[in-house]
């Protein structure tokens, strides 16, 4: 078959759809057709099957093993020389009991470095993070990898209404939406803040709404031991176990940022040693933007993240030891003309790859993030959210936070950004998987049937895969120009604000038994009384 | 030829305000290894295979001269059905004799290329029959748009050469268009670049419009090669008269050419990796083992193009899951046969938009873990070939030295630290005004040529611009600053009597 599209100097250089059509012959293209129709209608549902990948690769390396141990080195010393501000009196009393040097005065701790080496050491590798469907639980470590949609923004956008205040009821959309993803293995937090719910009470309804409108794992916001502990109490209600029991079987995740540089506050602190006493993952991820909270180099913002890393594993792991942990890196750079942060950028892939491998030497799961900082989902947000996507998988991820739907640096969560970077998402998914090469797979007697000049089209070897050898995308529009602006000329966010309303929409209610839902609001109604009524 | 005169006048005025930033030109080492999807048994099985595709199927050769030729080498030829079927002892006699890298000099030494080893170069769009803007929409090409798109890649750093027409200036006469493309080339830009192999004529007042330009003697263009062709199979199994024609004359002369198969899966290869690879390795070693025929050791480059089409019109999709296991399975197959590897920055997207920054994402990715050396189309490239579009080509060159900055060195040192910043800085404080900050301001992060990290509030405030709106104004500053590189009167004074002759010899004949 000719095409001319690389070596079009000749007149007339043809379409190759036009030509491909005009090839096929009538009996395999209406074969052909009638399959698309029917495969059309599926829509937005027809995605690959639940699945959490194994990265088959090598880890990509962004420094040499000399490299790494002089920035464990040099962490080490930032923690026994210059130390971390632990803003909680339990905390320093634990660190003290543990041998490190604890100023009470500044809430200064210094460690030496034996004492963060034999604390690691109890780390987990991998752990399992159970969900209320046990079908959706999760492998966390080794190859594997588990993406989360975007968390925590204070505003949510889609097309059709914009740029909004977080609210309830999209809070509850991108929980059905991403409940519709099959990519998304669990919730990283809230994928936009409610900001109409009360504060004080705000994690009942968000936490209640997890387990009614999902059925994932999902994380709970250390702000304070006694939000962690309704936390507990409402996995407990839904998975049926005790407290004990879910100290055997973690189920859910808090993401502890660090006050970079070199500070932990109070709430996190509560909340982080209240999760490590129930065995429940923390995931201790340093805000070190370089430049800004951390030194304006990435060996220098590395080495900061991974003192801070280490120093909250190790409180972890001296409340609870054993305990599972995370190591979190979110090293990025600002933009040195208005301080904005950046995400996306050759700094962060770099920062990605060298936090993934003082992960691996530290023993420990490593999350990354799906960052970037266009302000709408333009090829900007595609491109920053590709090498933050593409570095996180090659420095061996094994939570991308943020997986699906951040925009604006995280300031929004968007509808339309959460369909896109799930289909990107599942494609590189498909990327991981096993190659098969076997004379079959080869298909020798196909070529021989084809010969030169023919095409594939109708051939046997074809028709048997037709339906599962390629992976189909979502969002992708591969019609041709004119088809294309005759339908519209709808560009791939428009089509993603369709799909995301066609999700939406077709979202059903995850099983559960009436008695956990009457338990679980029975339970929101008596402690939003108690709460409310202090 | 007045306007234009004009417009560069204001466009030298335009120039001193400030140009969009970009990384400098540079030569580009790869420092990672590269990412292999296939065991060693699985390249081993796909390579035999390929073997016994060209033992027991052959190809189809449709040039008289090209079958001769494999005819005299031992392969096993039949004029009546132009079937070509090859021992594997011929395929890999010849292939013994390509060499692992060269270097394709270009009249201005500083912009020479060197493709192989843990090089990559990246090249401006090739070919498309369309052109697109956001003023003007999209439209045939034509000369106007070729010369714009080529004073635009030229502009940039990252577009190492020429791999082609930015877009085909399709209101030219076909059998004199390439000498008026070869020249703007020449006069307007300082690249290395390519001839079309369609037919030898063409090949011939490449080679010699090159010699003339560097000013150099016959001998001296074969010992240092300045010319680079890509040949395309017609997958499955076939190679057409014209391309082996041009790949005869260019291996002759001693210029590089590339072989590409054009193996879209479940069209004009097998619908599944395992099968695409052995056909494009087959197709691709029948055509190289050509080159080494003509000319053992001539440089030569191993293509991998294998994507797969939209199952449901036919259409030709790019930088999916299928395009990135190809690739990266490709780069393994070249490796096997140490020669240089072709892959290229493609997507399928109708606009610039999300899905042509992904698809391209996914394919730029697979590049550079594959190791590709050329990455072919490298800006500008849209809907699957068919279009050249200005702003993709900034988006692209954005997307292509981030990359390539991903790739440089990092510094680990106590200077680069900076713990005395840290102790200083303190908990809870700020880096922004210590002196380990200021000292780096300037350098320590990427500047980018086009992502725009403004507050939401600004961006509203500035019009909203989106990523291809920001394109849209850097590519008309790109081209409003344009200056013509320098060239030495008299060779242009050659080069223009040398096309002048050609045209009143009415151009090409041979197809």
């Amino acid at each position: 078959m000719r095409w001319q599209g690389e070596n079009s100097g000749l007149p007339a250089a043809d379409t190759w759809p036009k030509n491909t059509k005009a090839a096929m012959g009538p009996k395999s293209m209406a074969r052909l057709s009638r399959r698309g129709r029917q495969r059309r209608t599926k829509g937005a549902r027809h995605q690959p099957a639940w699945r959490q990948p194994v990265n088959p690769f090598a880890p990509l390396e962004a420094v040499s093993p000399d490299q790494i141990a002089f920035i464990q080195d040099r962490s080490l010393a930032v923690l026994e020389e210059i130390g971390i501000e632990f803003l909680h009196e339990r905390a320093l009393a634990v660190f003290h009991d543990a041998g490190a040097d604890v100023d009470r005065g500044t809430s200064r701790v210094r460690l030496p470095r034996q004492l963060v080496a034999h604390a690691m050491a109890s780390a987990p590798r991998t752990f399992t993070l159970h969900a209320r469907n046990p079908q959706r639980s999760l492998t966390i470590g080794g190859n594997r990898i588990a993406f989360t949609p975007v968390a925590s923004p204070p505003f949510a956008h889609d097309l059709e209404r914009g740029r909004r205040e977080g609210n309830f009821r999209d809070f509850c959309d991108f929980l059905r939406l991403a409940q519709g993803l099959n990519c998304l293995h669990f919730f990283g937090g809230y994928p936009v803040e409610p900001t109409d719910l009360p504060a004080a009470t705000r994690h009942l309804d968000c936490l209640a709404a997890f387990v009614t409108l999902t059925d994932r794992a999902w994380h709970a916001y250390s702000l304070g031991a006694e939000r962690i502990d309704d936390a507990l109490s409402i996995i407990c209600i839904s998975r049926n176990l005790s407290r004990q029991e879910l100290k055997e079987q973690p189920s859910i995740v808090t993401v502890v940022n660090a006050n970079s540089p070199l500070r932990f506050d109070t709430p996190m602190l509560d909340g982080m040693m209240t999760m490590a006493k129930h065995n429940q993952p923390v995931i201790v991820t340093p805000f070190t933007l370089a430049g800004a909270m951390a030194p304006a180099s990435v060996a220098g913002a590395v080495t900061q993240q991974n003192a801070e890393a280490l120093a909250g594993m190790t409180l972890v792991q001296l409340v609870n030891p054993g305990a599972p942990v995370v190591y979190g890196g979110f090293t990025s750079n600002v933009d040195m003309k208005t301080g904005a942060p950046a995400f996306g950028t050759p700094e962060y892939a770099r920062a990605t790859m060298i936090g993934g491998q003082l992960a691996r030497l530290n023993g420990v799961p490593y999350r990354s993030s799906n960052a970037n900082a266009s302000t709408s989902v333009d090829a900007q947000a595609a491109y920053e959210s590709q090498v933050s996507l593409w570095s996180a998988v090659m420095s061996h991820a094994n939570i991308v936070l943020h997986g699906a739907g951040w925009l604006e640096g995280g300031l929004v969560a968007s509808f339309e950004k959460m369909v896109i970077d799930a289909d990107t998402i599942e494609m590189i998914s498909r990327v991981l998987e096993p190659v098969e090469v076997t004379d079959e797979e080869i298909g020798m007697t196909a070529m021989a049937e084809v010969g030169p000049g023919g095409h594939f089209f109708g051939a046997g070897h074809t028709l048997e895969r037709y339906e599962t050898v390629f992976h189909e995308p979502m969002v992708s529009d591969w019609t041709n120009f004119e088809n294309w602006k005759d339908a519209g000329g709808i560009d791939a966010t428009g089509r993603a604000s369709r799909l995301a309303r066609e999700l939406i929409d077709s979202w059903e209610t995850p099983a559960l038994s009436a008695d956990i839902a009457a338990e679980l609001d029975a339970f929101v109604v008596r402690r939003k009384a108690e709460i409310l009524g202090r | 030829m007045a306007r234009r005169t004009r417009s560069r006048r204001r466009g030298s005025e335009r120039s001193r305000s400030a140009a969009p930033r970009q990384l400098p030109w540079r030569e580009v080492h790869n420092p990672f290894p590269p990412l292999d999807i296939l065991s060693a048994d699985q390249i081993e099985h796909v390579h035999s295979a390929s073997l016994d595709v060209l033992e027991q199927l052959g190809m189809e050769i449709l040039g008289g001269d090209a079958r001769q030729l494999y005819r005299e080498a031992g392969a096993d030829v039949d004029d009546s059905t132009m079937r070509v079927r090859f021992d594997r002892g011929l395929i890999e006699e010849a292939m013994a004799t390509v060499p692992p890298e060269f270097t394709l000099h270009s009249r201005v030494a500083e912009r020479s290329i060197t493709l192989g080893g843990n090089r990559i170069v990246t090249t401006a769009v090739s070919s498309p029959p369309n052109v697109s803007d956001l003023d003007n929409g999209r439209r045939p090409g034509s000369f106007e748009d070729f010369r714009n798109l080529v004073r635009v890649a030229a502009r940039l750093n990252t577009v190492h050469f020429f791999a082609g027409y930015p877009v085909e200036p399709i209101d030219l006469p076909v059998p004199t268009r390439h000498l008026d493309c070869y020249m703007t080339f020449i006069t307007e830009t300082d690249r290395v670049w390519r001839t079309y192999a369609l037919g030898a004529e063409r090949s011939r007042d490449g080679i010699e419009m090159n010699r003339i330009a560097r000013g150099i003697d016959m001998d001296e263009m074969i010992a240092r090669p300045g010319l680079i062709t890509l040949i395309n199979t017609n997958s499955p199994l076939r190679l057409d008269e014209p391309m082996s024609q041009g790949l005869i004359e260019m291996a002759r002369a001693g210029q590089a050419v590339a072989i590409t198969p054009f193996t879209l899966q479940g069209a004009m290869a097998p619908s599944t990796l395992a099968g695409s690879l052995v056909q494009q390795n087959a197709e691709a070693l029948a055509a190289l083992a050509l080159i080494q025929i003509v000319r053992p050791g001539a440089p030569s480059v191993y293509g991998g193009f294998t994507s797969n089409v939209d199952m449901k019109s036919g259409a030709p999709a790019f930088g999916t899951p299928e395009y990135v296991r190809a690739t990266l399975a490709s780069g393994q197959l070249a490796r096997h046969y140490n020669i240089p590897f072709r892959t290229s920055n493609v997507s399928a997207s109708n606009a610039v938009d999300a899905q042509a920054a992904y698809e391209t994402g996914m394919s730029l990715w697979a590049a550079f873990l594959a190791h590709g050396n050329l990455i072919h189309h490298g800006a500008g490239w849209m809907e699957g070939g068919l279009v050249a579009s200005f702003e993709k080509m900034i988006v692209d060159a954005e997307m292509i030295q981030g990359m390539f900055e991903i790739m440089e060195p990092i510094v680990v040192n106590d200077a680069e630290i900076g713990m005395e910043a840290m102790a200083d800085v303190g908990p809870g404080g700020h880096f922004f005004g210590t002196g380990h900050t200021l000292e780096r301001y300037e350098t320590a992060f990427y500047a980018p040529l086009l992502s725009d990290w403004r507050n939401f509030e600004t961006w509203v405030e500035a019009g909203s611009p989106d990523a291809s709106r920001r394109a849209n104004g850097i590519w008309k500053q790109l081209l409003a600053d344009f200056q013509e590189p320098p060239l030495d009167p008299a060779i242009r004074e050659e080069l223009e009597e040398f096309v002048v002759r050609r045209k009143a010899e009415g151009g090409v004949h041979d197809n």
